[in-house]
Order: structure tokens, then C-alpha cells, then sequence
């Protein structure tokens, strides 16, 4: 019991450290700060959108992989930044990776999921 | 055919040799590097193989059972077998954390808690069986069945805890490793100079290698603009491999990893 109580004020010393640091020079002022430059991502789900409207799906699904890439090799870093809007892409990139890949995707179901993603993007905080 | 004999081993008695490796400095420089390359592998493989998540798992944790088998059947520690193990739990480790968020919608601090508890599980199971939860007497198959399971829950709870705070509390990687790196420094501090148990204290910075070798890997692959070193997740993952390679090699080469199983 000793060494569980040992061992508890050892992790919670440096927590609550971190946490008071961070409360104090850092602060939680993140709401409403931007991504960053997301203007190579805009560019790769335009052109999935482009395919998609021809009706080439399985080109579309294709494409949307680079889309996938990109934005999954970017997460750790852009994240932080604004967990919230990014919280809200990520919610649009999954619906618009499902509409391509769960059964069969359809006119009906494909542009405006691939709309609300471009739309996510391109107002990433919601103003 | 010459028959070479080793008396100190007791080669007819298997139980003589711990099965797993001695905790030293370059076991925790491998593992810390093993759980990077698991992130990132799990990932990659996610992502480039296209056959989805659910068989991405199905697959790796097919791989993983053969690995185990491979490590059962050493009765000792070796090197390759036992670390090529801890690799493939990390990838299935963060599969399963994966899974459960992406596939089955659990929220992440229900993931963390129910990892929690089944840690908790395995190790009041390993005590009431074995008597004792030493890592320097795993010499049967049994208790080396409960390190498995138990290292396993670990990365589990370790890909779920880093994630929880990285998301809750909005912590870059940055910050995400430097706490973690603090709470291990002081744990250290614990068991060198505060009496802290020596088991105790080796699955608790067991778990916590697991996030902080997450944000070392991100701080690497990450892009000039996140601040990273702009590496991407393919170098990285190739420069940890060819390191871990190095390592193991050394390990084979100079068996310091090796014990006797002490008795209990």
C-alpha cells in the first residue's frame, strides 16, 4: 500500500507541475487558432470531387487515399494546434472516406460528403 | 558428432535461464525505439496496404501469434525472438486501441480504464497463481504467458493514455513527451533513491515509454511547420528498424541481456 502511494506521488508530483506551467505561461488560448496552411489538402479533395462528379468512383476512392495520407501524416503536429477544428475535419474526412468505400458508393451519398469536407477545410474554425 | 555440454546451465532443467532479458540501459533504448516503430508501422500499414483496419489487425495479430510461438519454443532469452515479439505487440497493441475508437466508437478514457483494470486483472491472476509477479524468474511457460499478456495490456493502455491527453488536453508532442519524460525521471528517482519497488516501478515506465516514444517518433516524422525534424514516417521508421537491428546484433553478440532465473 505504501509503494502504491509511493509511486502515485511520483507520477502526480511532475503532473502537477506540468499542469501548473502550463496553466500559467502557456495558457489555454488555443480556441479559434488556425491549422496552418491547408491549402495542398484543399487541392487533392477538389480533385477527388472532380472525379467523383464524373462518376468514376472507384478513381475517386483511389484518389482520396493521398487525401488520407497526407492528413493522417499530419495529425501529430497540426492536432494541438486546434483540437477542435480539427476534431471537426477529421469527423468530415471519416464520413467522406466511408461514402467511398462502404458498399457502393452513390451519387446520392458521395458529393455532398465530399461538400462538407471542403467546407470543413475551408472554414476550419467556424467563423 | 561432438556433443558439448554446459554444466552450469543444466541444459535437462530449461528452468534455469530467465526467458526474458535483464532490464538495463539498452533494454529500455530498444524498447523506447520498438514502440516507435510500432506506432508508425501500424499506421503505414493501415494506410498503404488498403485492405482496412479490420484485416490490417486480423493479419498482424496472425504475424504476432507466430512470433509468440517462435519465443515460447526458445525456453531462454534470445534476442531476436524476444524483441521481434515486443515489436509486433506494439503494432497489435495500438491495432487494438485503434479498432476499438475507430470501428466500435468506444471513447478513448473508456479504452484507458478498461485497460487499466485488465492490467490490474492479469496481475492479481500472475500473483494468485505464481506467488510472485518477478520479471527475474519468468522460467516456465506459464508465468512467461503472463508477461505476454501483461506486456501486452500495457502498450494497449500506453497508446490510450498518450492519445487521451494529446486530445483532451490539446498537448503537442512536444509537451506530451516532456511530461511523460518528467513522470519517468521521477519514478527513477523513486526506485533509485526513495525505496520504490523495483517490479512496481518497471510496469508503470513500462507503460509510460509506450507515449513517450510516440512523441519521439512524431517530433522526427513531423513537419518542418509542426515544428518536427520533417523526416516523415517512412525514414523514420526505416532509421528506428536499422537501429533496433544494430542493437539486437550487439545484444546476440555480447549476451548481456542474459540471466539466471533467480529462485522465488
Amino acid at each position: 500500500m505504501k509503494q502504491i502511494l509511493l509511486a502515485t506521488a511520483l507520477i502526480l508530483a511532475p503532473v502537477g507541475a506540468f499542469t501548473a506551467f502550463q496553466i500559467t505561461f502557456i495558457g489555454s488560448a488555443q480556441a479559434g487558432a488556425a491549422l496552418g496552411d491547408l491549402s495542398p489538402m484543399i487541392a487533392i479533395v477538389t480533385d477527388v470531387q472532380k472525379i467523383a462528379a464524373s462518376g468514376d468512383f472507384a478513381a475517386a476512392s483511389t484518389r482520396i487515399t493521398d487525401w488520407e495520407t497526407a492528413w493522417d501524416a499530419s495529425a501529430a503536429g497540426m492536432r494541438p494546434l486546434n483540437p477542435d477544428a480539427w476534431g471537426k475535419i477529421d469527423d468530415a474526412s471519416d464520413a467522406a472516406l466511408k461514402s467511398l468505400r462502404k458498399g457502393t458508393p452513390s451519387a446520392a451519398t458521395v458529393p455532398p460528403a465530399l461538400a462538407a469536407l471542403l467546407a470543413a477545410l475551408n472554414n476550419p474554425t467556424g467563423k | 558428432m561432438t556433443t558439448i555440454s554446459f554444466p552450469d546451465l543444466a541444459l535437462d532443467e530449461p528452468s534455469a535461464l530467465n526467458r526474458v532479458p535483464k532490464v538495463t540501459f539498452d533494454f529500455w533504448l530498444i524498447k523506447l525505439m520498438a514502440v516507435t516503430m510500432g506506432e508508425t508501422a501500424a499506421d503505414y500499414l493501415n494506410v498503404n496496404l488498403g485492405i482496412g483496419l479490420t484485416n490490417t489487425s486480423l493479419i498482424m495479430t496472425a504475424v504476432l501469434i507466430a512470433a509468440l510461438v517462435a519465443q515460447f519454443q526458445q525456453k531462454r532469452y534470445v534476442p531476436w525472438s524476444y524483441w521481434l515479439a515486443v515489436v509486433l505487440i506494439s503494432v497489435v497493441g495500438t491495432l487494438i486501441t485503434d479498432n476499438l475508437v475507430d470501428n466500435f466508437g468506444v471513447p478513448l478514457i473508456v479504452t484507458a480504464v478498461g485497460f487499466t483494470i485488465a492490467l490490474a486483472a492479469t496481475f492479481a491472476v500472475w500473483y494468485a497463481s505464481e506467488r510472485t509477479l518477478s520479471i527475474h524468474s519468468i522460467r516456465t511457460t506459464r508465468r512467461e504467458a503472463w508477461y505476454w499478456l501483461a506486456i501486452l495490456f500495457t502498450f494497449a493502455l500506453g497508446t490510450a493514455a498518450g492519445d487521451l491527453v494529446a486530445e483532451k488536453f490539446g498537448l503537442g508532442y512536444m509537451s506530451t513527451g516532456i511530461l511523460f519524460g518528467l513522470i519517468i525521471a521521477t519514478l527513477s528517482f523513486g526506485y533509485f533513491f526513495l525505496g520504490l519497488d523495483a517490479i512496481l516501478g518497471f510496469w508503470l515506465v513500462y507503460i509510460l515509454t509506450r507515449p513517450l516514444g510516440a512523441s519521439f517518433g512524431d517530433l522526427l516524422s513531423q513537419d518542418h511547420k509542426f515544428g518536427g525534424f520533417g523526416l516523415g514516417t517512412i525514414i523514420t521508421s526505416a532509421v528506428f528498424l536499422g537501429a533496433i537491428v544494430l542493437i539486437v546484433a550487439y545484444m546476440s553478440v555480447t549476451h548481456d541481456g542474459e540471466e539466471p532465473a533467480v529462485e522465488d
